[in-house]
Formats: C-alpha cells, structure tokens, sequence
C-alpha cells in the first residue's frame, strides 16, 4: 500500500467549500471527486539515455508485470500488475536502480512531452522549478543531453534528490542551481523555459489524500501570489521568440487561469499557443469561475482531469514571446 | 567547480583508455569539471555565469592514487567498455547493490587484471567495483545507493 494513502475506510472527505467549487468548475462534480479519491495509477518512463522503450517493455514483461502502453506517449507506460510473486505490493526493480525506467506520474510527463519540438534542438533550457528532477530528467532525454539544460530549484533540502534523480539517469548536459528564480539575474534570456510551479498539488489528492487535511481556500491566495512574481519573472528571461510552459498540478482557477491572466495584463507580446499532444485530448482553460472572469484566451490553455482523462489534474499554458 | 585543467582531464581520458578500452571521442561533446576532493565531472560545454552552478552533469571519477571511474560512468558508457568486463550472477548481482563485497572465483575473473573493473548483469552495465588479487571484489557502490532488488 502507498504509505502516503491511507486504506479506503479512512480517506478524508472534502470540506464543503471544496465541493462547491467543484460544482462551478466542471459539469461532473461527483465523478471529479471520485475519480480524486479512487487509488492512483503506477507509470513510469522509459528514459531514453539509457534504453529505449521495446528493450525496457521487455524487461518488465519478463519479470512478469503486466504493462499498458499510454496512447500518446510511446514512452510512457502503466503498471496494471506487478508479478503476484513479488516480495513486495512495489517491488524495486533493476531497471529503476539503474535509471533506465523513472517511476513518473502520467500527468507530470506532460509539460515536457508539449516541449518536445523545441527541446530536440534547443541550446539552452531553464527548468525553474526542477527539483525532484522528473522533469528535467525528462527535458535531457528529449534534448538527447546536448545543449545546456539549467536545472533550478529554489529549496536547498529538495536539491539533493534533483541530484540524485540527474545523475541516476545519466544526465550530462545540466547544471544545478540553488536560487530564487523571482531574484535570477538580469542578462540572460533562454529560449524555452519550463515552469513547474509551487502550487496546492489539488491534481495529485490520488497520491496524496492527506492534503485535504491542510486544503484551506485562503492558501490559494498566497501561492498565487508567489505563482504571479514567478511566471513574470520567467517571462521577463525568456528570449524574443521563446516558450514559457507554465503548469501546476492543481485544479484552482486562482493557480492557473489568474495567474496567466495577470501575465497577460502585466506583459506584452504575450501569446498564448493551443496545447496539442497526439493521442489525448485536453480540455480548455477556463474564462469564468465563481464570479471571476478571465482573459478569453486563456481558454487555449490546457487542463488534464482525473475523471476525465484518468491521470492526476493538471494545468499547462504555452506562453510564447512574440 | 572549475573545467579541469588539461592534464588531469588527460590523465581521466588517457586512463579509461588503457584500462577499459573507451575511446576517446566519446567525451567530445562535453567537458571535464573538477570539484572539491578530486571529483570529476563530466558536464555540458557551456554553462551560465549566474547564478554559479552548485553541480554540473554526472560524477564520472575521483582522482586518487589512481582514477577511480564512478558507477554512474559504466551505467551510462558501458556498452562503450571493451575490457575488464566482470560478470555477475543473479545472486551476486543482487548482493552487490545491497552493498556487499564478494568473494569470486578464479574462473569467473580469468578475463579481468585486478583493479577497478565494470560489472554486468545480463547484458547491463551495473557499477564500478575493485577486484583484488584472490578474487576479493570490494564494494564501491556508496552507502546511500545500497538497496535490495527484487526484480533482476
């Protein structure tokens, strides 16, 4: 069992206010709330400086676990069993140790996977929130580890892992920084920038129920507050031309939509370029919620929801400096 | 962390040419860095001036009486290993990442001089280990890595 879920008898429930918001966010209220409290998938990726997908799928199958490919990313694949003989409900496999497989939430491989045309040939990339590393591991791997791939994050305690999860998996192209991103120094402009920002991680209560024990509206103020210094100051960084993808793994309209759309009052030359990944279809940003309304082009941003699409909820703008 | 200077990124190239056969154009398209206690690098070719880079791409050798090549270069370099090759046993395998050195036997090491040599299992290149004179395998895997594998 996830030592993070506690068994189905003990889930928590959602604060009321939660539940509204629900009902004024999607026209399936109920099935979101299920589908966030219903166990979460295991997936990893196949990681590419080591192996390729065929090679890896193999091995797993040959240990007995029961593999389903995902329709829109061939590296990508869900455990539907491990083999019922292992000594453990998770078993460590040597793939894992070895870097060749990095055990990846579905949703997280998205924001990378929209990147991937840019990142194939980009000389220098910034991942501005990277620790714990999975999608910067990711950003190498599509990069092919050439180029220069800045691997930030601002928590000195989280650097470590990033560390561990680069070097893991052979990345040889990053540099690991320790700073402020709202504090980056001014002169250098990169030409694709990934924000993963710190957000209530809303899109993730699959893996972590527990985080509807601490859910409190009034904090959704405050990482938006973080969230609006952090997207300007990324846009601020990116080079004419560039791409900003801005994703957070939350479901409130404060940490996403607002938040773009306060980079669309504040910025010029701001664009908003659709998200489209073969094989999945995301839904629209939204313009309204409650008795907020948006900049209608946040409507080409792009959502992933649990009841829809069976991966944690997620949030993606692709934000071009034209 | 600072590029190294051309005669220990010589002495790196040079040793993991004669001892393992790795050619040296597989290291072209990036560069050596040194860090504290003779830690080697290898990283992109450019890197940005600021903020300063607290680390920079994978940890490949430590310079010591020797060079020491690290696991992370053979896991992710192995197939480019043309010798001192030393295969592992399931069973073996499996007690090496748990962190514990081996006692091997003579035919299992004919093919390696002792030294620093690269482990496999199956067709898979695992870590760095230090075979002995008698066939003692020491461990060098670092402590915080050490785990128990279940599926091989």
């Amino acid at each position: 069992m996830d030592r993070n879920r506690p068994d189905n008898n003990r889930l928590p429930t959602f604060p009321q206010r939660m539940t509204e918001r629900y009902h004024a966010l999607v026209s399936e209220p109920q099935a979101l709330s299920r589908a966030l409290l219903s166990p979460p998938r295991k997936s990893f990726r196949v990681n590419r400086l080591k192996t390729d997908p065929d090679s890896a799928q193999a091995r797993m199958e040959n240990y007995g676990c029961r593999l389903e490919p995902v329709p829109w990313y061939a590296d990508a694949f869900v455990i539907a069993d491990y083999p019922p003989d292992s000594p453990r409900s998770e078993p460590l496999m040597l793939p894992q140790v070895l870097g060749h497989i990095h055990m990846q939430e579905l949703a997280s491989m998205l924001p990378p996977l929209t990147l991937s045309n840019e990142l194939g040939n980009a000389e220098r990339v910034l991942d501005a929130c990277a620790a714990p590393g999975s999608k910067s591991t990711q950003i190498a791997s599509l990069m092919a580890n050439r180029g220069l791939l800045v691997a930030n994050d601002k928590q000195f305690g989280r650097i470590r892992a990033l560390k561990f999860n680069l070097e893991r998996q052979g990345v040889l192209n990053a540099a690991i920084t320790n700073h402020d991103l709202r504090h980056w120094p001014s002169g250098q402009h990169y030409p694709v920038i990934l924000l993963d920002a710190p957000c209530s991680a809303e899109g993730t209560l699959r893996k972590n129920p527990h985080l509807l024990l601490r859910w409190n509206e009034s904090l959704l103020e405050g990482h938006r507050s973080l969230q609006t210094q952090l997207i300007l100051r990324a846009y601020d960084l990116l080079s004419p031309g560039g791409v900003l993808l801005y994703s957070t793994c939350s479901l409130a309209p404060e940490e996403n939509e607002a938040v773009v759309d306060t980079l669309l009052r504040e910025r010029e030359h701001v664009t908003i370029e659709p998200i489209q990944v073969d094989g999945i279809t995301l839904s629209p940003g939204v313009t309204a919620f409650e008795n907020h309304r948006f900049d209608d082009r946040v409507a080409a941003c792009a959502r992933a929801w649990p009841h829809l699409h069976n991966i944690d909820g997620f949030f993606m703008a692709r934000i071009r400096k034209s | 962390m600072m590029i190294c200077p051309d005669d220990i990124r010589s002495r790196v190239v040079g040793y993991l040419m004669q001892r393992f056969g790795m050619r040296e154009s597989l290291w072209q398209d990036y560069e050596f860095y040194q860090s504290s206690r003779g830690r080697i690098h290898l990283g992109p070719c450019e890197l940005p001036d600021r903020p300063k880079p607290d680390s920079v791409g994978c940890l490949i050798a430590r310079l010591q009486r020797t060079v020491k090549p690290s696991s992370a270069l053979f896991q992710l370099f192995g197939q480019y290993v043309q010798r001192e090759i030393l295969n592992l046993d399931r069973d073996q395998t499996q007690r090496y990442l748990a962190g514990e050195s081996l006692v091997l036997a003579t035919d299992q090491i004919a093919d390696c001089r002792p030294g620093f040599v690269m482990l496999r299992y199956d067709v898979l290149p695992l870590a760095c280990g230090l075979l002995r004179e008698g066939g003692q395998l020491e461990n060098q895997l670092p402590r915080a890595s050490w785990c128990r594998v279940d599926l091989l």
